[in-house]
């Protein structure tokens, strides 16, 4: 039997918009557009309905349903509306009720609803993994991991905050890159990094000027396109700590964690976006152990949210904004750096 | 009249395209979303620091995606003023032969060809009657194209031209002829038979100087709005008779601007192969130099003669009065 896959996702912030019935229309109409331009790529393939500001997709064809995914939140930018979705193994079993839609005549039925009813208990998995994740992207279940491979898709770990009684926490997740390079394409948004970034900062300081609760859906993006940067240019001047040279996507985020430290202190995720910034140097060839440590003091010292959290404590460090080996490299570059000035300090004058 | 513009796009039967196709109308929809919201925002930035100071409300461009254009969906839209004939070598221009732009209001119509790679903004008459004009533009130039535009619209509403749809075409008309009189048309690259063109944006070369790095954009925004003001003072001599009846010109708070005004007024007036013989006059509300009398709302008013000498003791009086007042008139007879 061949594989199916089910997908649902939440257009976001859709309660924020209904201060103001016409944003709140124009915005549905936008979304739904979307849809409905992207549906006949899954044409052969896969199905998909939509009600309000969710679809919920079925589709035999996983690399072509990442496709239609990654399409729909590109297109949705420019409009300046994001959505956060969940992909996994299954089939929806869907069942219309009530109005029969056949040849484009209604056929009346002696009920009065119309809709849709799921046969399939997956779309109860597949919401509830939507549900819990707090983030903007798309959230693929580790099952497909292989399948996503195969479908010659690369998979970025990036996090999101969850949330128990007291307080927020990261949590990993996979997702597939936000900002697709490929040289061979001269059209993809790639092109307009500047631009989509400047959607996103928008939209990160909008929300969270209305709550940190909201702001925090941005962290799993924001950490989508840092990971995906390109670090190859990078150049450090260690003598005036400060970045000579480095890609414009790198730059843009690296202006923003410095207006963030600004203006935006309590944003919810502010030290994992900084981590994972220094995770993404830690793995550049470019870049020497040196110019690492002095960066990462840098960041330590300049970052409010790092140097109090984290500069005397760190072992707290989280684990999820790192990758492979990287948060003892933070730790010991810390360590080293800092015993150093200290016992500088302690020796300094003394013969 | 809402100052908000469509983008009309429409495309061909998204289901029977291969998907190669369907990929690429996704790119074109993804990219031109993105480089309008990108005017969009950077309009409001302009008016926010000021330099767009002269416009009273935003301007935008909004993206209207329409598939199988139909002739009782485009009927609607009297904000249009852009189609998307091609992207690349994906050809839509078909899909646009139901729009008849003489419903609905629309004033002037471009066809819009864009292309990925190249740099530039050109103009060229179109084959198509349905469209004024013809436009090739770079993909990383079309935001310049799209604040011009949104520009001109701009300027003129706040030169309280008339929204008569036989007035917009004629002033749209009139300022291409003009770009050409003024030897304005070095700014624009132009291919083909140029006589046949029906538009031109007046402020393309302005903001083209604006999105260089390092401008004083209002400086530059100072000088399109006197210039803009020559083209429309020319064409209301032309054109039109103002009456006492006509809404105030209002000064703000920048009489120097007035000031400007009355000067190229005078300009014209005593160009005689312009002015052929019209008389004209400014009417301020204070006692200033008797000569005539009128009565608007029971309160007397009174003109300065553009036939008094010297010319230059009236306009230094109005210098003089006319931070006391918010409005004046331009009566033409």
């Amino acid at each position: 039997m061949s594989a199916s896959y089910i997908a649902y996702l939440d257009l976001l912030g859709t309660r924020g918009f209904c201060e103001n019935e016409d944003v709140y229309y124009k915005n549905i109409v936008n979304f739904s557009n979307s849809v409905e331009t992207l549906a006949p790529f899954l044409k052969d393939v896969g199905k998909i309905g939509m009600f309000s500001d969710c679809v919920y997709i079925e589709c035999s064809d996983l690399g072509r349903l990442l496709y239609f995914l990654n399409e729909l939140r590109m297109m949705l930018i420019g409009d300046e509306l994001f959505f956060n979705a969940a992909v996994s193994y299954g089939e929806l079993g869907v069942q219309s009720i009530g109005y029969e839609l056949k040849e484009n005549k209604s056929k009346k039925n002696k009920q009065n609803i119309f809709g849709v009813r799921f046969t399939n208990r997956e779309i109860a998995s597949i919401y509830c993994k939507q549900t819990n994740f707090r983030g903007v992207g798309i959230w693929l279940d580790p099952k497909i991991e292989d399948k996503v491979k195969e479908s010659k898709y690369k998979i970025v770990k990036s996090l999101y905050y969850a949330k128990n009684e007291k307080t927020y926490f990261p949590k990993e997740y996979n997702d597939i890159p936000f900002l697709v390079t490929d040289e061979n394409d001269e059209d993809c948004l790639n092109k307009w990094k500047r631009e989509v970034l400047a959607i996103i900062f928008k939209t990160v300081y909008t929300s969270h000027c209305k709550s940190e609760r909201y702001s925090v859906y941005y962290i799993s993006l924001l950490i989508n396109i840092i990971r995906c940067c390109d670090v190859y240019t990078l150049k450090w001047n260690r003598a005036e700590k400060r970045f000579e040279k480095m890609s414009l996507e790198c730059e843009l985020i690296y202006n923003f964690l410095l207006s963030c430290n600004k203006s935006l202190k309590t944003l919810i995720g502010l030290d994992s976006l900084c981590f994972a910034f220094l995770d993404l140097i830690y793995n550049s060839e470019n870049c020497s152990d040196f110019d690492k440590i002095s960066i990462t003091e840098h960041f330590i010292d300049s970052f409010e949210c790092l140097k109090s959290k984290y500069k005397y404590s760190l072992d707290a460090t989280p684990i999820e904004p790192f990758t492979g080996n990287n948060r003892n490299h933070f730790i010991n570059y810390c360590n080293s750096d800092m015993a150093m000035k200290f016992v500088d300090d302690v020796l300094d004058g003394i013969e | 009249m809402s100052e908000v513009r469509k983008i009309l796009f429409s495309y061909p039967n998204i289901n029977t395209a291969s998907s190669v196709k369907q990929k690429d109308i996704f790119k074109i929809i993804e990219n031109i979303k993105i480089i309008t919201n990108a005017t969009n925002e950077a309009l409001k930035r302009k008016m926010r620091d000021g330099s767009l100071v002269f416009v009273g409300s935003m301007p935008s461009f909004t993206l209207e995606e329409m598939h199988n254009c139909k002739r009782e969906i485009v009927e609607k839209y009297d904000d249009v003023r852009i189609c998307l004939l091609k992207y690349n070598n994906v050809d839509f221009e078909k899909e646009y032969s139901l729009i008849n732009a003489q419903k609905g209001g629309i004033s002037h119509l471009i066809g819009l060809e864009i292309n990925s790679t190249d740099t530039e903004i050109r103009f060229s008459p179109s084959k198509n009657e349905l469209f004024d004009v013809n436009i090739k533009v770079g993909l990383s130039v079309l935001k310049k194209l799209l604040t011009s535009i949104m520009i001109d619209i701009s300027l003129y509403y706040y030169y309280h031209l008339s929204n008569n749809i036989e007035s917009r075409k004629n002033f749209s008309e009139f300022k291409v002829r003009k770009i050409f009189d003024l030897h304005k048309n070095d700014n624009y690259i132009l291919d083909g038979g140029v006589d046949d063109i029906k538009y031109l944006p007046f402020s393309l070369p302005y903001v083209e100087e604006l999105f260089e790095s390092k401008v004083d954009a209002t400086r530059i925004f100072e000088k399109l709005f006197i210039d803009f003001f020559d083209l429309v003072s020319l064409f209301n001599l032309k054109t039109l008779t103002y009456n006492l009846n006509r809404e105030p010109i209002n000064v703000d708070l920048y009489p120097c601007i007035a000031v400007n005004h009355i000067n190229c007024l005078n300009n014209i007036v005593n160009d005689k192969s312009l002015y052929q013989g019209k008389h004209y006059y400014v009417i301020i509300g204070n006692n200033i130099e008797e000569k005539k009398k009128y009565c608007i709302n029971d309160k007397e008013l009174v003109i300065l003669d553009a036939k008094q000498e010297p010319h230059i003791q009236w306009v230094s009086q109005f210098k003089n009065t006319i931070e006391d007042y918010s409005t004046y008139y331009v009566i033409l007879e």
